[in-house]
């Protein structure tokens, strides 16, 4: 997309203001706004007090596993880059129901857009063959990418990961696989603080960021004194 | 941002001066789409249907009354050359603005036109019959293209402008911008009514309200006055009224805009007419409103405006309430059924019949609650029975929810038994105060059975005055000052149905009341005003004279660009005086070549980066935001900008904004980038700077393949194959659809199989093939000139989110010997599965490279993930793959496969392996590197004989190279972590012995390279060097027997640099970088 419309940001903005979740704002490195009610509730002894559950709008939230198991739902967004195979990173949508295309952009520490991977889903039954993003009325571009080479959440595989979409404490998430082992990430070491920015139909949803911790080359003399025995 | 609001409450100077920067930046410009600009008519006047000889150019209003054989209409013009505005001013539309300063009191429809002809006229010489008092138009009363370019109503407010927009008529698409260019001449524009020709109201007469001391509660805004005696006849007799009287009508100016009120003529054509009107304004004790108007003389009008609910506080004659069931808009409070039944013809009443003999009935009007000074009104019919009571009367102030606890004041016709005289005949007055009743007069009423009445009942004042009348006669002696009920409430209607019969009303009518009643004097006739005036140029408000509002958008103004070799930085500056409200963002269409592109955007249509929407004219840019004066064009998928090459580029302003009126409402609109334009020549790369570069959308480490001397093939991160010309680097295709385009990333070099090489029979000889193994588990083929698709797998993986990491190895067949049986080229793949299983459920593949059909699969269960690209050995037609081995020994990670079968040759367990493993020169070795930093010797003319180095204490990375130094010696170089080791190895012939690995041999000290990639070697003719890449963009010449950095080449600061390629046809390096760059580098 050329340019980035006005109308575009500022529903992105309206869009971060309002997806404020509890849940959200305990993924610790997750840039969305708190609600008020939440920053009220900031001082030391909210904890402490018994408090019965308030509803409350509810936006995107993401987070970051080493396994395909949504039960390791946990804050963690640093991970060792010699002992993590592949990344597991859970958007959940809370609310969300339709036809929908999710694009989950991973950028390097540097800025630069290392990957970027779409994902069809569809919440409520419907099947999401032709959910595609919303074009704008009149738009000329370049050829887009064929719609059968976007992800397709919903289909259920025999074996292995059963399928993209699941859920997480009931809500729908779409699950987005980051290989690392083996990759150029651990070839080239791009260790450092990576942004992940999440798209809903190609609209900004969500920032988020995850730290890989560099592996450490092991001591130049001991490896010599090691190779010469 | 938490810890940000955290900051805000905790410093309240940070916020303020956060507020002050906000001001800064985000200025308070008015909310304007595009740019606009105004100019006042330079000449304006009326032409007059009855005077048509007579200038009326000097007058301070001009007219578009209309009338029999006496129209007029108003010209007005305007010079737009003083706007500043030009042929390169885009011009979306403009709109007259007209201000009336008399309106009508009823709104009509006004046309604009433009004039037309070949002479102007003179404001102070045109007339209706001609242009400057000479020259005659040529249908008197103006020339004027018939098509209106906007239609409005005139409305009925005095100061608030009508707004025409004037775009476009049935001979110019945009007159504005015709006007400015000078192609239709501009002699303003003409404004008429729509209906001309005797649609006049010709007679007025202003009526004065006066009322007394005592206000009603609730006051006077809502009170129903009432014009008394008024002889219609007369009019109508003298022809300025319609027989029907629909032509009088009542309205109001006040706040400089008249409404029409609803009213009601009673009597209409007699000497006695009587009009009823609501008032629409309290008025003080004792004082007067000359604000209403009496309007009549109109043959031709619709139906008046007479809702007799807009008249009183209530009316219903039930004709339009469905049968048998209450009236719409009334609660029943107790009792009945009260239901709208059918009486004589058409007519339908409302009736309360209750066979039990329910006593109390009630029914009140929803709408009206807090009235306590009314009159209530209704026709009522009963019958009588021998000494049972029959009472039905309105009733005022009515209080309480259901019939037990009642309060009102009621009037009455009544059959009763009084002080034991049965049967009598009386009108009554009465209260129920929460319940409790008393009777306060019954005087003697003959009435008789089954005869509507008129029963009318007056409540008002607090002590309360109570009347009661029967047929519009008072029935003495009313009851002054009585307190029973002093509270407001709602008006109804109530029976007492000792007969069980039937107790019919028809004609409810309830109004504020008080005494005296207010009086309404009408004035005398006169002329009705010429109208709707608005006002002309002379006008001495000036906010009343004629204004045309042009919306446009200008160009912005190039400057000096920024040239490179492969791209090219665009600067501007946007039109002086222009703000952030008016643009958005600035369009670039570009061509090769020093003219200009032809491409003229369409307005409400988004372009985005890299369409074409003229053949050979681009999209090079689109930005989105007013603070932005720069774009950066760049050679890539998306736009071709090629060393030391010519282009032309156009720049458009756009916006974000709709404009109402214009040919397309929708934004952005663009300017006409006639004066932006610029051409622009890129520098010629070669020595230390590179000799091209290409961008994609996301990382590219991998090595670039390559058909020497002709094209680039790499393959990203971003899904796609790019192909490209080695010579400068323009891309062979645009990627899109299914064209370059996967479902996942290609992270491995893609195979290219040259045309002279390859088996697939749509390339032989035409068109070289890369095979892609994607991040979504599918395995492509694709044209290398064109992007085609020449044909892909099904999911090859195993569960969702699994995919390929390595490149597909081909075995091609021209490569082969005979021991090779297939007749295509074989695509080895092996996946990398993710999740649960994926230890042990990775496959290899081997495909035709013709078609894309399995012919083998290799599944031994116990495979765990492949991430380096397997190794043919085309001597003994084996593929070596190798994989982890869930980090230990426990199963195989080197695999030895039969490409002609499939099938397993030998498995070696030397733990996780993520390095591709590669062949030495006399085809006896196959070395590789473990993870853990062991250097393994794999024979392929021994069975099962791996030897292995000690650990080497580096962790490798990428491919080993064996250089051949002697016969059974070799040299192996690879990366590591942190820079390169070199190992010797001394392998015996034809047995499986000890083999000797000598680090570091012959003075070769590792060079310290910062995360380096996989090595290349420069091959004879050329100086044989090693080449290393690096995360600090450098690529980096080492010297192979001392390892000394020979040499660098900044490629892309602050960049990874990916694996290099080499092509030895031309002499360059290829490589790309984490930034999705490829770059050309000649060999230094």
């Amino acid at each position: 997309m050329g340019r980035i419309r006005l109308a575009v940001l500022i529903f992105a903005s309206l869009g971060l203001l309002l997806c404020v979740s509890q849940e959200a704002a305990a993924q610790s490195s997750n840039r969305l706004v708190k609600s008020n009610e939440e920053r009220g509730d900031s001082t030391s002894d909210a904890p402490l007090r018994p408090r019965r559950p308030q509803p409350r709008p509810r936006g995107p939230e993401i987070f970051y596993c080493e396994t395909p198991d949504t039960s390791c739902r946990t804050t963690q967004d640093t991970f060792a880059i010699a002992d993590l195979r592949d990344l597991f990173v859970f958007v959940v949508w809370p609310g969300v129901s339709g036809q929908h295309v999710q694009t989950v952009e991973f950028l390097l520490p540097g800025g630069s857009i290392y990957s970027s991977k779409k994902t069809r889903f569809s919440i409520g039954g419907a099947s999401p063959v032709a959910a595609m993003a919303p074009a704008f009325k009149n738009e000329v571009s370049p050829v887009p990418p064929a719609p059968h080479l976007i992800a397709e959440a919903n289909k259920v595989h025999p074996e292995g990961i059963p399928t993209l979409l699941v859920k997480s404490r009931g809500d729908s998430s779409v699950l987005t696989v980051l290989p690392v082992g083996g990759t150029y990430i651990t070839q080239r070491n791009l260790s450092g603080t990576w942004r992940v920015r999440v798209l809903l139909d190609d609209r900004l949803a969500l920032e988020s960021e995850f730290t890989l911790v560099p592996r450490q080359p092991p001591p130049a003399a001991k490896a010599e004194e090691e190779a010469e025995r | 941002m938490n810890a940000a609001s955290k900051s805000l409450r905790n410093y309240p100077g940070i916020m303020l001066r956060w507020f002050l920067a906000w001001l800064l930046v985000c200025p308070a410009t008015p909310l304007l789409s595009d740019e606009q600009t105004a100019v006042t008519s330079t000449r304006d006047a009326t032409v007059n249907q009855a005077a048509p000889a007579t200038n009326n150019g000097a007058a301070t209003t001009v007219s578009t009354h209309t009338a029999q054989n006496a129209n007029q209409r108003s010209l007005v013009r305007f010079d737009l050359s003083t706007t500043g505005l030009n042929s390169n001013t885009a011009v979306k539309t403009s709109t007259l603005n007209l201000v009336p300063t008399t309106p009508l009191f009823t709104s009509r429809n006004q046309e604009a036109h433009r004039i037309t002809g070949t002479t102007d006229w003179t404001e102070a010489g045109v007339t209706w019959n001609t242009r400057d008092g000479v020259l005659a138009w040529a249908t008197p009363g103006g020339d004027f293209d018939p098509a209106a370019t906007d239609t409005q109503p005139s409305g009925t407010t005095a100061g608030t402008a009508i707004s025409f927009n004037v775009l476009s008529d049935s001979t110019s698409a945009n007159i504005p911008q015709e006007w400015i260019n000078g192609t239709i001449p501009n002699y303003g524009l003409l404004v008429k009514d729509q209906l001309e020709d005797g649609a006049t109201w010709s007679f007025t007469r202003a009526i004065t309200v006066t009322v007394g001391a005592n206000a009603p509660f609730n006051g006077y805004n809502g009170y129903s006055a009432q014009i008394t005696g008024f002889n219609t006849a007369a009019l109508v007799t003298a022809g300025k009224m319609r027989a029907d009287c629909n032509d009088l009508r009542i309205a109001r100016f006040a706040a400089n805009t008249w409404t029409q009120l609803d009213r009601q003529v009673i009597n209409c054509n007699t000497v006695n007419t009587t009009i009823w009107f609501k008032l629409q304004a309290d008025i003080a004790a004792n004082g007067t409103d000359a604000s209403y108007s009496m309007i009549y003389g109109n043959a031709n009008v619709p139906a008046p405006p007479a809702n007799l609910n807009n008249v009183y506080l209530a009316y219903d004659n039930f004709d339009s309430d469905t049968l048998n069931q209450p009236p719409a808009g009334w609660t029943v409070q107790g009792g009945g059924p009260w239901r709208v039944v059918a009486d004589v013809g058409t007519n339908r009443i409302l009736r309360e019949s209750n066979a039990t003999a329910a006593v109390r009935n009630i029914i009140k009007v929803s709408s009206v609650t807090t009235e306590r000074d009314v009159w209530v009104q209704a026709d009522v019919r009963m019958t009588s029975a021998n000494t049972r009571e029959s009472t039905g009367c309105p009733i005022g102030r009515v209080g309480g929810n259901v019939a037990a606890n009642l309060t009102a004041y009621r009037s009455c016709l009544q059959f009763i038994t009084i002080a034991g005289v049965p049967n009598q005949r009386v009108s009554q007055l009465a209260y129920w105060n929460a319940g409790a009743f008393n009777s306060l007069q019954q005087p003697l009423y003959p009435w008789v059975d089954g005869t509507f009445y008129t029963v009318g009942g007056a409540f008002f004042g607090r002590p309360a005055t109570l009347r009661t009348f029967v047929n519009g006669v008072l029935q003495a002696p009313s009851i002054i000052g009585n307190n029973n009920v002093t509270t407001a409430g709602s008006v109804g209607l109530f029976v007492y149905d000792g007969d069980p019969v039937n107790y019919d009303f028809d004609n409810f009518l309830a109004r504020r009341y008080t005494e005296p009643e207010p009086t309404t004097v009408v004035g005398a006739e006169a002329p009705n005003a010429l109208s709707p005036l608005y006002g002309s140029r002379e006008n001495a408000t000036s906010a009343n004279q004629p204004t045309l509002n042009l919306h446009y958008l200008r160009d912005v103004t190039l400057s000096a660009p920024t040239l490179g070799i492969s791209e090219i930085t665009l600067n501007w500056t946007f039109p002086i005086g222009s703000t952030n409200a008016n643009y958005d963002g600035v369009l670039f269409a570009k061509q090769a070549g020093n003219v200009a592109p032809t491409f003229a955007p369409a307005d409400g249509t988004v372009y985005n980066t890299g369409a074409q929407p003229v053949a050979g004219q681009f999209i090079a840019a689109n930005t989105g935001a007013f603070a932005t004066v720069s774009a950066f064009d760049e050679n890539g998928d998306n736009s071709i900008v090629l060393p030391g090459t010519q282009y032309a580029y156009k720049a458009y302003t756009h916006d974000a904004t709709a404009i109402a009126g214009a040919a397309s409402p929708a934004a952005p609109h663009y300017s006409f980038g006639n004066t932006s334009t610029q051409t622009n020549t890129t520098v010629t790369g070669g020595g230390a700077n590179k000799n091209w570069s290409y961008k994609t959308g996301a990382t590219i480490l991998a090595a670039p393949a390559l058909d020497p001397g002709n094209i680039v093939v790499t393959g990203g991160n971003d899904n796609t194959v790019h192909a490209m010309s080695v010579t400068n680097g323009q891309r062979n295709y645009q990627p899109g659809g299914s064209s370059g385009v996967t479902g996942g990333a290609i992270q491995g070099r893609p195979p290219l199989i040259a045309a002279g090489d390859t088996s697939n029979p749509t390339c032989k000889n035409v068109c070289a093939v890369a095979y892609v193994a994607a991040g979504d588990g599918t395995v492509y083929a694709f044209r290398a000139d064109t992007g085609a698709l020449l044909w892909q797998t099904a999911v090859l993986t195993t569960g969702a989110g699994s995919g390929f990491l390595a490149a597909p190895a081909v075995q091609v067949k021209s490569f082969s010997g005979a021991g090779y049986l297939n007749a295509f080229d074989l695509v080895i793949v092996a996946t990398r599965n993710v999740g649960a299983g994926s230890t042990t459920n990775n496959r290899v593949f081997g495909l035709n490279g013709d078609t894309g059909a399995t012919v083998w699969t290799f599944n031994p269960g116990n495979m765990d993930i492949v991430n380096a690209t397997p190794y043919i050995d085309y001597v003994n037609n084996m593929a070596w793959v190798a994989s982890r081995s869930i980090g230990g020994i426990g199963q195989p990670s080197l695999w030895q496969i039969d490409t002609n079968t499939g099938n397993l040759s030998a498995s070696f367990n030397l733990n996780d392996i993520d390095q591709a493993p590669t062949q030495n020169f006399d085809g006896r070795v196959i070395y590789v590197t473990t993870n853990g930093g062991v250097l393994y010797a794999v024979r392929t003319d021994i069975n099962n004989c791996a030897q292995s180095s000690a650990a080497l204490g580096v962790t490798p990375r990428g491919f080993p190279i064996p250089i051949e130094t002697a016969a059974l010696n070799d040299d192996v170089f690879f990366s590591t972590a942190t820079g390169v080791s070199k190992v010797h190895v001394l392998y015996p012939l034809a047995v499986c012995g000890p083999v000797t690995f000598t680090v570091s041999p012959g003075g070769w000290v590792n060079p310290a390279i910062t995360n380096p990639s996989s090595l290349m070697f420069t091959s004879p003719p050329q100086a044989e060097f090693m080449y290393v890449a690096s995360s600090d963009g450098h690529l980096y010449k080492i010297n192979p027997t001392t390892g000394a950095n020979a040499a660098n080449r900044l490629i892309n600061a602050g960049a990874t640099i990916g694996d290099p390629s080499f092509d030895t046809v031309i002499q360059k390096f290829y490589v790309g970088d984490s930034t999705g760059h490829i770059f050309s580098f000649d060999l230094f």
